[in-house]
């Protein structure tokens, strides 16, 4: 009698066990809002925009705008977009999220200009982050600017900001790029008076050629921030008066890509003194994990020069040919930042005692400033114009210089972007001479502050 | 005299001689039905005098139901023996001088059980250890539990503390030291359900649904049931277990409990405890108090919780009180109840970090941490339970809890950069911060049940409950500075830095969970040639309401540049998002509505009683987040069923000895904001979290075969083993794949994302072993446990010419799982004489991964450690008590370590605590001892 039940019982329970069901989730999804881009029918920008801002013409936009997935926005050349904000709150400090292309083609004649109204173009201005920069997104397209004034971004991070790039409240930089699979060409161009980093490129293909930064950053903020996954090249850059450094790679946040730079023939002058967190770098800084050459870079007047850290890829950083001028002993003390594993190398040129081995640049007295009246952090208003803008300088080597055919040419630019024509990269390998001004004129074009063009 | 008999042999601390006409008189108490011993019965023995007053001496059995007087007057007695659930048995006796009596009882039982394993009506001794024994015994499942008698006379003072009592089971601790979640077998909270009396309550976490335990004061349990396998009429999503907290309910007699007393940490003879007033700081965000648009301002965020102060002695309280008994011919049942503990720690730490990049031959930890904690704790409790019978056919019954947990809390961290500026020991980048935290917890629970016989063998009952849960964690405030120490480039000189103002947060955190639900179940009593056949069905609806708010503004110095010397009062400020973080994804709704209904039989036929059928649980759960509308997934749902069956034979071989067999069907729900699309950069492991609304649940098969033995008394010897196959467990892992809906898609970008594993298995053996001599006992369990889950991790190393990275497959234990788990208590008990009670309880668990890794072969795993606690409880006169509890008697530490050696590389030597080709040190937190002294009224 028993047993029968344990039986009926086991059999209940094996059955009830090949019973047992569980029913695939259905899941449904809200799909991202996508709001149609309209073409371009008046100088006021709004919303999603797609098509092209036409040369001699001013546009505006005074509440974030979006380029979607797939859609172009194309600057021709002398065009102008004007944002119109206070950068007190992030409504009031518009933005250009970037999921598609931006392309902004301008010339050596006629600049393109992504800026504020010109009555605010002003050395007021900086540090203001009056709009909101352009914020791209991890599918975002290809970034192309040419000859183009990107002036006063920053503006606090709000809703529509990246949450990998930005936490609440941080000022925005000019251009935030984070598709690994994209290209970045940025030539010929002005960055100027960001409120924190110039540019930051989270990841992606990159090729940053003949641009002059000029007083990036507040108390805080490089002039170029590469993070993991940037790969190219960086070279012929004018940086001047950024208030960290110059150039930061670093491969923080890992990932499956090495961060590798080929950083030579930048020119970098008056960085790092703004910087309030102490031991923090000046000109050139590679960090955890990131890879590359580093050659023919001329550092004057930087709080630090060369840092590679011990956390670097420090087997595969090559670097030689750096030529470190300063005007105060304290800056010579740290040409080789002493946390860092870099050392003198053979072809580095240096100044062994302040204001030895002056550059000879044509047109920029390094010692107009005297770095030993002060001690470091200073506050912006502690620095010049004239040291941390353009003031029509030409860093041109004279023939005298002690840099000039010092640099090395064994080596090719990685050349990770498309190449040629208008829309392609027009990457320069390294340069017999030192610095981004090189005897032959082959380097950067600039020879005036980015607020004085107006073409 | 009577009274001060016991005093006086307190304060002789021993035996003392009695009168000089005695006679010694022992016997013991046993059930009629199995001859059971019946420990914790009532003799009274009643005499007239020689001035012809009524003299009464009371004494109770001892663990093994026996009871010895040694010296009792001559003369006649009449001796009454009372067991709460046996009929009353009373006998005369003459006594002569000299010679002495045995007497042996036998109780019959008057329980009338109307449900298996919740019981009903007035029988009272269900928090007695006793009780809980013959709860587990008599359960269709696999359960073990605690009385309120063993939590009283316990080290413990919160429900979470208490569990770790329980064989099998673990805990998982917050950062003061205490147990906060259980952990059953080796499964995590996440696979474990939380009940009161049977109903489930919900989470005040904003993200999870798992319940912290430790908001609830142990005092108020009648007895804790820890559930391993599950029957048709339980919900189905309890992998692990389910914690069921039976609270207290209407004593048959007038009866009021109190206690009251003192708690030091002896961390405070030698330290301060800091404490900050939380008074002055907005107890919602400035948006939610003032509407979207609103921008806040530094009026908005009072600096007040940045000035701190110190208490020197800081003693905490613990206070109790629970009055009840019944009115009105028996009929109404009323008990009240309450619970106030609070408490003072201080917890220094030291941790490690590990970078957000690992590459083979590099440096291993990115900082070191020296963190100071002061935590206050007050945890109250409050409840009512009244019930009604109508008559033997009907009762109605309602219970209402509220329980709160506020935490008070400051944390000092000094930070020292590993990666930069570390030229050698004491060299090097410091970040500083103090955290300021007020948060509370509340969990409220009303239920109101009815029990109806409706004749002809069909039995009713049904239940409403409303439950609400809500966190609110209202300006948590960060302020950071700079410090370090730059070597000079020159001399090597030391140079330190100026403590440069950093930034300053303030996050409001509030979270509300509300849950309406409906029980029906039906019963039908039948006979069946020999055997008796029950059959059930029923079934369940809950809506559950969910809302969590989350805004974080981040402040800037104003101007930059300033030093922090302390006074906060100094510095400026500026708000730099005053509109808030209206978009973050912390601000969602969520609904779940969750059905079901099931059909049971249950066969008790001679020695088998089979239990089974199958349940079937609907699950709608939709979701609406405040992040714009261009992301995806901001509003959704997800919906599926679940048939799960379950079975249970228990074959008793005889009176003592029983087999049990089960097996059920079980699920595990993914947290509510795992499955909201979200996507959340966290700076500190470098990684982006994202939500992933294709998670799938977990479903588990879960076999278990036990043994018991129960020889007598409450002695038992417990033996099972358990197998789990757990199909698409869900854990975080590393991944390439952007749109987890597109697992085709991949990208060069990795993401920290949680996702379902394949099939997980976990096995092991549970031994449980209690032995009781009259005053002494030893109760000891062990539970081995070996589970194994494959998932990918992150695997970077250097190739000619950089690194590369690879996403391997691991092969390591759940998280959170021990391999060894053993608890040994020493128990002392003498209610008659010495009115003593004692325990020394001793827990180890070996090593168990803390926290994963995202990198290949770097896991977390916390230390094995051994902890040991105290209690005694001392009858200082009739009815008082005073009793002690110590914690921590042994200082033990929360340990952390990666079982890779420490390589001294080139690249830092200068990490301290490290031991070459020792396992890497991550963390070492010490919480100190705990002492608690009190007295007790028991009426």
């Amino acid at each position: 009698m028993y047993t029968k039940f344990f039986k009926v019982g086991l059999a209940a329970a094996v059955l009830a066990g090949l019973g047992a069901c569980h029913k695939e989730e259905k899941v449904n999804v809200s799909p991202a809002q996508v709001s149609a881009s309209h073409p371009i029918t008046s100088d006021s920008l709004t919303g999603s925009v797609s098509g092209t801002l036409l040369s001699g013409k001013t546009y505006y936009f005074s509440s974030d705008i979006t380029i979607n997935q797939g859609d172009t926005l194309f600057m021709q050349p002398g065009s102008r977009l004007i944002a119109i904000g206070d950068g007190k709150t992030t409504a009031t400090s518009p933005q250009i999220t970037c999921n598609g292309s931006l392309i902004s083609i301008g010339s050596a004649d006629s600049n393109n200009y992504i800026t504020v109204p010109d009555n605010l173009r002003d050395a007021a201005s900086i540090g203001k982050g009056l709009w909101g920069g352009i914020q791209c997104g991890e599918t975002s397209g290809d970034v192309i600017i040419k000859w183009t004034h990107i002036e006063f971004a920053g503006g606090p991070a709000g809703p529509a900001a990246d949450p990998n790039v930005f936490a609440p409240g941080d000022p925005r930089n000019s251009l935030s790029y984070t598709n690994i699979d994209g290209n970045v060409i940025v030539e010929d161009s002005w960055i100027f008076g960001t409120s924190d980093d110039g540019m930051r490129l989270l990841h992606g293909h990159v090729s940053v050629m003949r641009n002059t930064f000029e007083d990036c950053g507040t108390t805080g903020g490089e002039g170029l921030n590469l993070k993991n996954g940037c790969v190219g090249d960086v070279a012929y850059n004018l940086i001047i008066g950024a208030a960290t450094n110059a150039f930061k790679v670093s491969n923080s946040g890992g990932g499956p890509i090495e961060n590798k730079t080929y950083l030579y023939n930048n020119t970098m002058v008056n960085c790092g003194f703004r910087q309030l967190k102490a031991g923090r770098g000046g000109s050139i800084d590679y960090e955890k994990g990131c890879q590359g050459k580093i050659y023919n870079n001329v550092i004057v007047n930087c709080r630090f020069g060369m840092r590679i850290t011990p956390d670097a890829d420090v087997k595969n950083i090559t670097y030689n040919n750096q030529f470190f001028y300063g005007n105060a002993q304290y800056l010579l003390n740290q040409f080789y930042s002493v946390d860092g594993v870099g050392v003198k190398q053979g072809a580095d040129i240096m100044s062994a005692t302040p204001k030895d081995n002056n550059p000879r640049f044509k047109i920029y007295d390094v010692d107009q400033f005297d770095y030993n009246t002060v001690a470091p952090p200073l506050a912006a208003s502690a620095m010049p114009m004239t040291i941390v803008t353009d003031a029509g300088y030409d860093l041109t080597l004279l023939q005298s210089s002690p840099a000039y055919h010092k640099g090395v040419t064994n080596f090719q630019a990685l050349r990770t972007v498309p190449q040629g024509g208008s829309f392609g990269a027009n990457t320069v390998d390294p340069n017999v001479d030192m610095g981004a001004f090189p005897t032959d004129g082959s380097g950067n074009k600039h020879f005036t502050s980015s607020l004085s063009s107006t073409n | 005299m009577k009274r001060l008999i016991p005093l006086l042999i307190f304060l002789s601390g021993g035996w003392i001689a009695g009168q000089a006409q005695t006679a010694p008189f022992a016997g013991t108490v046993k059930d009629q039905r199995t001859g059971e011993p019946l420990p914790g019965a009532g003799i009274e023995l009643s005499t007239k005098g020689a001035d012809g007053k009524k003299k009464e001496i009371h004494l109770l059995s001892g663990l093994d139901g026996s009871f010895v007087l040694r010296h009792i007057a001559a003369g006649h007695y009449e001796v009454s023996v009372r067991v709460v659930g046996y009929e009353h048995v009373s006998q005369e006796m003459d006594l002569a001088d000299g010679s002495g009596k045995t007497m042996s009882f036998t109780l019959e039982p008057t329980r009338k059980e109307l449900a298996a394993v919740s019981v009903m009506g007035s029988s009272g001794g269900r928090g007695s250890e006793r009780g809980s024994q013959l709860a587990d015994r008599r359960a269709d499942i696999v359960q073990n539990s605690l009385s309120a008698r063993a939590i009283e006379v316990s080290p413990d003072l919160s429900v979470a503390s208490t569990a770790q009592r329980v064989s099998g089971v673990t805990t998982e601790r917050g950062n003061n030291g205490e147990s906060q979640y259980v952990i059953i077998r080796g499964m995590e909270k996440r696979y474990i359900y939380t009940l009161v009396n049977g109903i489930k309550i919900p989470s005040p976490d904003n993200k999870n649904r798992y319940v912290p335990l430790d908001i609830f004061p142990a005092d108020l349990l009648e007895r804790l049931e820890i559930t391993k396998s599950l029957t048709p009429n339980m919900e189905g999503d309890a992998i692990g277990g389910a914690v069921n907290m039976i609270m207290k309910d209407a004593p048959a007699k007038f009866s009021v409990n109190a206690n009251g007393a003192l708690g030091y940490a002896n961390d405070f003879f030698t330290q301060d405890f800091s404490k900050f007033s939380s008074g002055a700081s907005l107890n919602r965000s400035p948006r939610v108090l003032n509407g979207g648009s609103y921008l806040a301002t530094m009026k908005d965020l009072p600096n007040n919780a940045f000035s701190h102060s110190t208490s020197h002695n800081p003693f905490g309280e613990v206070l109790g009180l629970s009055l009840g008994g019944r009115l009105l011919d028996n009929k109404l049942g009323i008990l009240v109840a309450g619970s106030f503990q609070n408490n003072f720690r201080n917890v220094k730490s030291v941790l490690f970090e590990q970078p957000d990049q690992l590459v083979d031959g590099g440096l291993p930890l990115s900082s070191v941490a020296n963190r100071h904690l002061s935590v206050q704790q007050q945890r109250s409790g409050t409840h009512v339970r009244l019930d009604y019978r109508f008559n033997d056919n009907n009762k109605l019954s309602f219970y209402g809890g509220y329980m709160n947990l506020m935490r008070q809390e400051f944390r000092n961290v000094s930070d020292t950069n590993l990666e930069l500026n570390r030229v050698g020991p004491g060299f090097g980048r410091v970040s500083n911060s103090n955290r300021d935290l007020h948060e509370v917890q509340q969990i409220s629970n009303y239920t109101l049940k009815g029990e109806h016989a409706l004749g002809g063998n069909f039995f009713l009952d049904w239940t409403a409950a409303y439950s609400r849960a809500t966190l609110n964690n209202p300006d948590e405030s960060t302020l950071s500075w700079d410090g370090g120490v730059q070597k000079d480039p020159v001399t090597g000189a030391k140079v330190q830095d100026p403590p440069t103002l950093q930034g300053s947060s303030r996050e409001f955190t509030h979270s509300t969970d509300e849950d309406k639900s409906g029980y029906l179940n039906l019963r039908y009593v039948s006979k069946i040639g020999g055997a008796s056949v029950d059959w059930s069905i029923g079934g369940m609806y809950r809506d559950k309401n969910r809302t969590s708010e989350y805004d974080v503004y981040n402040l800037d110095p104003n101007p930059g540049g300033q030093n922090y010397n302390g006074d906060v009062s100094q510095n400026g400020w500026v708000v730099k998002n005053p509109q808030g973080t209206s978009d973050d994804p912390l601000n969602y709704t969520a609904q779940e509505k969750v059905g079901a209904g099931y059909g049971m039989v249950k066969i008790e036929a001679g020695p088998w009683l089979i239990t089974g059928g199958a349940r079937y649980e609907h699950t709608d759960l939709t979701w609406n987040s405040n992040v714009e509308n261009t992301i995806k997934g901001k509003t959704g749902g997800i919906s599926y069923y679940d048939v799960l069956p379950s079975g249970n034979i228990k074959y008793s071989i005889d009176r003592k000895e029983a087999l049990r067999l089960s097996y059920y069907s079980g699920i595990g729900r993914p947290n509510f904001y795992e499955v909201i699309p979200h996507t959340l950069y966290d700076p500190e492991s470098g990684q982006t979290e994202k939500g992933n609304p294709y998670l799938k649940r977990t479903t588990a098969d879960n076999f278990d075969l036990r043994y018991e033995y129960y020889p007598k008394g409450l002695d038992q010897v417990l033996v099972g083993v358990f197998y789990k196959s757990i199909k698409n467990p869900i854990e975080y892992s590393i991944t390439n794949i952007p749109d987890p809906s597109q697992p085709q898609s991949s990208s060069n970008n990795t993401y920290y994302i949680p996702e379902n594993f394949g099939n997980a298995t976990n096995k092991g053996a549970e031994v449980d072993i209690t032995k009781y001599w009259r005053w002494f006992g030893v109760r000891a369990n062990y539970t081995y446990t070996d589970s194994k889950i494959k998932t990918t991790k992150q695997h970077t190393f250097p190739v000619a010419g950089g690194t590369k990275t690879e996403t391997p497959e691991e092969t390591r234990p759940l998280q959170g799982q021990s391999k060894h788990i053993a608890n040994l208590s020493l128990l002392f008990k003498d209610d008659n004489k010495l009115g003593l009670n004692a325990q020394l309880a001793f827990q180890y668990t070996s090593g168990r991964i803390n926290t994963v890794s995202q990198f290949y072969n770097y896991d977390i795993w916390q230390k094995e450690f051994a902890q040991l606690d105290f209690s005694l409880e001392k009858r200082v006169a009739h009815r008082w008590y005073v009793y002690a509890k110590v914690n921590n008697l042994l200082n033990t530490p929360y340990q952390l370590e990666v079982h890779q050696p420490y390589a001294v590389g080139t690249v830092n030597p200068y990490a301290p605590y490290q031991t070459p080709g020792k396992n890497i040190f991550m963390r070492k937190d010490t919480y100190g001892i705990n002492y608690l002294l009190g007295v007790k009224f028991k009426l």
